[in-house]
Formats: structure tokens, C-alpha cells, sequence
């Protein structure tokens, strides 16, 4: 948890808040430190301040020691994770990491010199994918689902939801989870932090590529659910479980269905009709508003 | 009344060499644990990459070194750790701390050739204190022992 890496003067001023409610805390050396509660706060010794310069600031050895305590003292453990610019604590909580990229013979070996932190709380909303849940499966299965939202609303906690929904209520018999970068059910020595339901099984850490190619093999899968597509690896292995007959729960970063449309690989998804439902997120009316669910055709179906 | 003076200070002159015989003798273990927990760092992060908390849990060394280690388990650092009866010296403290100060702050492959080093440099201590200095505190102790028996007679 966080308050097991940060400074003590720190977590005094965290405690006098309602941990319950932080979505981030973000921690920039000699910067104020900022808590988003949906919207973002100084962190003052006594709680929220409106004054920047009662805010209090990390130093530069307080944060290359709390990276350090976050890596469980031992950052070549987490290394593999640190050159992707991330850590992730006891509880799914995510640490994104700034700093100095060291190169050896143009493959990245580490980072160093870490000058901001971002310490993303994750939230479990149970049955925040209600509304949409019926317009996602019908008496075949499930549909191809990709949820769309910018960063922060709710695309993660709505998948988890929509993962837990189908196992729970028995719409699919086994779920795997590809869970990347541990955000998705927060596993911890083998024990999911978030619930994602009775039978979903989960790839923790691993690449999407293995996790597919792997799972599908060993632990036949109806629903594949995994979170951010982004690199074109992300679209081949994604191809891969399609056509192995696996259906496909993920998520990308946009802010709408037109940014979405833009981007080259994506373009492709959806002109393909690979994706059969597009829920469309955003933070309108706070975090996870549903701002439609489109069928492969981009028509709108749930009148919203 | 004599021979109790005698006897008292035949004592004395043997426990200041038996003392500095003990004090390079503990030297020695203590340097040769640390070689040996060198040696099993190397293994337990350049092939295993196990967490620094779990290499430290097996800690089965003399009682010298095994309060380093516990005092930089429970503080990730040695600044209030100072070896007891003066064990070491200011330069060998000073490297010591220095080690464990970048101990797990790097990643696997940085950290494996700075322990090969870091070994290298206990190698050679190692060797020094086996041939140069236990040799000498056993020609103190040896020394003090005939001292002690010379006084022993004189006052006798």
C-alpha cells in the first residue's frame, strides 16, 4: 500500500484525508505534492491546502527512497517492470515512474535518477457494467467488446465489473484474465485483490502475446479480457485469439469514437468489424459515465 | 601475597594477548561470512532475482555478521551500525556501509559485477588477515604468554 513506501511527514498529512476517495496521489521532486480526488488537491500537513506554497514537497532522496521500499528494496526484482515505467504494490495499487532512461546497446537496461511518481488508487465499483452488461452477450455468448474512454474514466473498473458480471451470473463458463500490468484483479501470491469473479483464471505480469497463446492452449477460455490495447503486438495477439474461436474483452485509451478512428491500427478493428460492441466511456458526469455502446456497424444502440 | 600479585598479572598480560589473538580471529570469521553471503548474492540475484527480504531471511552467520545484516534488514541501511569491540576500522566500516548502502538500488546485472568486485576486494582482506595478521596476533599472544611468565618469576 502506499503509505508503506512514502515518508512519514507524508502519510501524517494523507491520514488526515479519506483514503477511501484518492484516485492518484502525484509526487514530483521539489513540486507540491498533488491528490486527485476525481479532481486534484495540494497536499498540505494538515490535509487539502488552496495554497501552493503550504503544499507539501518531496525531496529527491524521499523519492528515490520510496521507489526503492516500492520495489521491495530490491529494484532488480522489479526491473523488467521499472524499464516499462511502472511498479505495481500490495493491493493493485499502480506507482507510474519518471526518470532517466539508461540505454545499453540501444536496448533500455533501467531507470534511474526517478523524478515523480504517480500512485494510482484502484477502486472496486461493483455492478458499474449493469447498464451496458445486457447489450454485451446474447444466447451465443459474448460479443467482441472494446471499451473506449481518455485516461481516468473508468475504462479498468468497468472492465473488472463486466469480467466479474459474466462469471458471476454464469453468462460464460471461463474467463481468462490477461492482466499485464496488474491492474486488472491486483493479484497478490496467487490471491486476486479485486474480485473478477468465480471462474476467471489470471496471467499476471505477462505479455498479452504469451498470455494468449499460452492460456487458449492450457485453460480453454471462452472470454479473453485484457486491458489497453496499444501497440501492434497488442492487435496480432488479439487476431490470434479470434481466430482461435476466443471471444475478446478489452480496452484502449481515446477520447471518442472519432480520436479512436484516427489512429491506423485501431482504424483497422473496426473497419474489420472485429469488434462487435464499442462501449464509449467518459468522465461527463464523473468517472465511468456511459456515453453509448456501438455494434460493429458504429451505430449507437442503446439510445443514449 | 607475592604470588597472587604474580599470578594477577601473568593473567592480565595474557588477556591483552588473547585479546588481540580473539580480535583478529573474529575478524577473520566475520570477513569469511561475508564472503560466503557475497557469494550467495551473486547467485540470489544474477540467476534467482530473489527479493533482498528473502536472501536475508537465511541468515545463518557468526553473531558479528549476522548483526549487520539485521540491522540493515530492519533499516535498508547501516548508518547506526558500528561492529563491537572496535572490530574494524574507520576505512573498512566506511567500505562496508558503502556496500550495503548500494545494495538492491541498482538492477541485476550492475548489482552482480559490483558484488564480483566488492568480492574480490574481501578476497584479498580475507587472505591478508589469514597470512599477515592472525600471524602476527599469534606472535603477540605467544609473546605475551612468555611476558607473563617472565613477570611471574621476577615478582616470584
Amino acid at each position: 500500500m502506499f503509505n508503506e513506501i512514502l515518508p512519514e511527514r507524508i502519510n501524517r498529512a494523507l491520514d488526515c484525508l479519506h483514503h477511501k476517495g484518492i484516485r492518484e496521489i502525484r509526487i514530483r521532486v521539489g513540486y507540491p505534492i498533488i491528490v486527485d480526488f476525481g479532481s486534484p488537491f495540494f497536499l498540505g500537513e494538515t490535509g487539502i491546502v488552496d495554497d501552493q506554497s503550504k503544499a507539501l514537497q518531496c525531496s529527491y532522496q524521499e523519492l528515490q527512497d520510496a521507489v526503492f521500499k516500492a520495489c521491495e528494496c530490491s529494484i532488480y526484482a522489479h526491473n523488467e517492470e521499472l524499464k516499462l515505467g511502472y511498479v505495481t504494490l500490495d493491493g493493485g495499487q499502480r506507482v507510474g515512474i519518471c526518470g532517466e532512461l539508461v540505454f545499453e546497446n540501444d536496448h533500455i537496461k533501467t531507470l534511474k535518477n526517478f523524478s515523480s511518481i504517480n500512485i494510482r488508487v484502484p477502486h472496486q465499483v461493483k455492478n458499474c457494467s449493469l447498464n451496458a452488461l445486457p447489450y454485451l452477450y446474447n444466447d451465443e455468448g459474448v460479443y467482441n467488446t472494446l471499451i473506449i474512454s481518455p485516461p481516468g474514466a473508468g475504462k479498468t473498473t468497468f472492465l473488472r465489473d463486466l469480467c466479474l458480471q459474466l462469471s458471476n451470473k454464469f453468462i460464460v463458463k471461463n474467463i481468462l484474465v490477461i492482466d499485464e500490468r496488474g491492474e486488472i484483479a491486483s493479484c497478490q501470491n496467487g490471491q486476486p485483490q479485486m474480485d473478477v469473479g468465480i471462474t476467471t483464471d489470471v496471467y499476471t505480469h505477462c505479455t498479452k502475446a504469451f498470455g494468449m497463446e499460452n492460456g487458449i492452449r492450457t485453460l480453454a477460455p471462452e472470454v479473453i479480457v485484457m486491458d489497453e490495447l496499444a501497440k501492434p503486438s497488442d492487435i496480432e495477439a488479439l487476431n490470434y485469439a479470434i481466430g482461435a474461436g476466443v471471444k475478446i474483452l478489452a480496452t484502449a485509451h481515446s477520447s471518442g469514437m472519432q480520436e479512436f478512428l484516427k489512429r491506423p491500427y485501431f482504424k483497422s478493428l473496426v473497419n474489420d468489424k472485429i469488434f462487435e460492441r464499442i462501449v464509449i466511456l467518459s468522465t461527463r458526469n464523473g468517472a465511468g459515465t456511459l456515453e453509448g455502446i456501438y455494434n460493429e456497424n458504429q451505430i449507437c444502440i442503446n439510445g443514449v | 601475597m607475592n604470588l597472587f600479585i604474580a599470578i594477577a598479572i601473568f593473567g592480565c598480560i595474557l588477556y591483552i594477548g588473547w585479546f588481540f589473538y580473539q580480535k583478529t580471529r573474529k575478524k577473520l570469521i566475520f570477513y569469511n561470512d561475508f564472503l560466503q553471503f557475497c557469494e550467495m548474492l551473486e547467485t540470489e540475484i544474477g540467476f534467482f532475482q530473489n527479493k533482498l527480504k528473502q536472501i536475508l531471511d537465511k541468515n545463518s552467520y557468526g553473531k558479528e555478521f549476522s548483526a549487520v545484516l539485521k540491522n540493515f534488514a530492519e533499516k535498508n541501511n547501516l548508518d547506526d551500525w558500528s561492529a563491537s569491540q572496535n572490530l574494524l576500522s574507520e576505512n573498512e566500516l566506511k567500505e562496508i556501509k558503502n556496500f550495503f548502502s548500494k545494495l538492491g538500488r541498482v538492477d541485476s546485472s550492475t548489482q552482480t559485477t559490483e558484488i564480483r568486485n566488492f568480492k574480490k576486494n574481501l578476497q584479498d582482506k580475507n587472505e591478508n588477515i589469514k597470512t599477515v595478521q592472525i600471524k602476527k596476533s599469534k606472535m603477540i599472544f605467544s609473546l605475551s604468554v612468555m611476558l607473563g611468565l617472565l613477570a611471574f618469576i621476577i615478582i616470584i
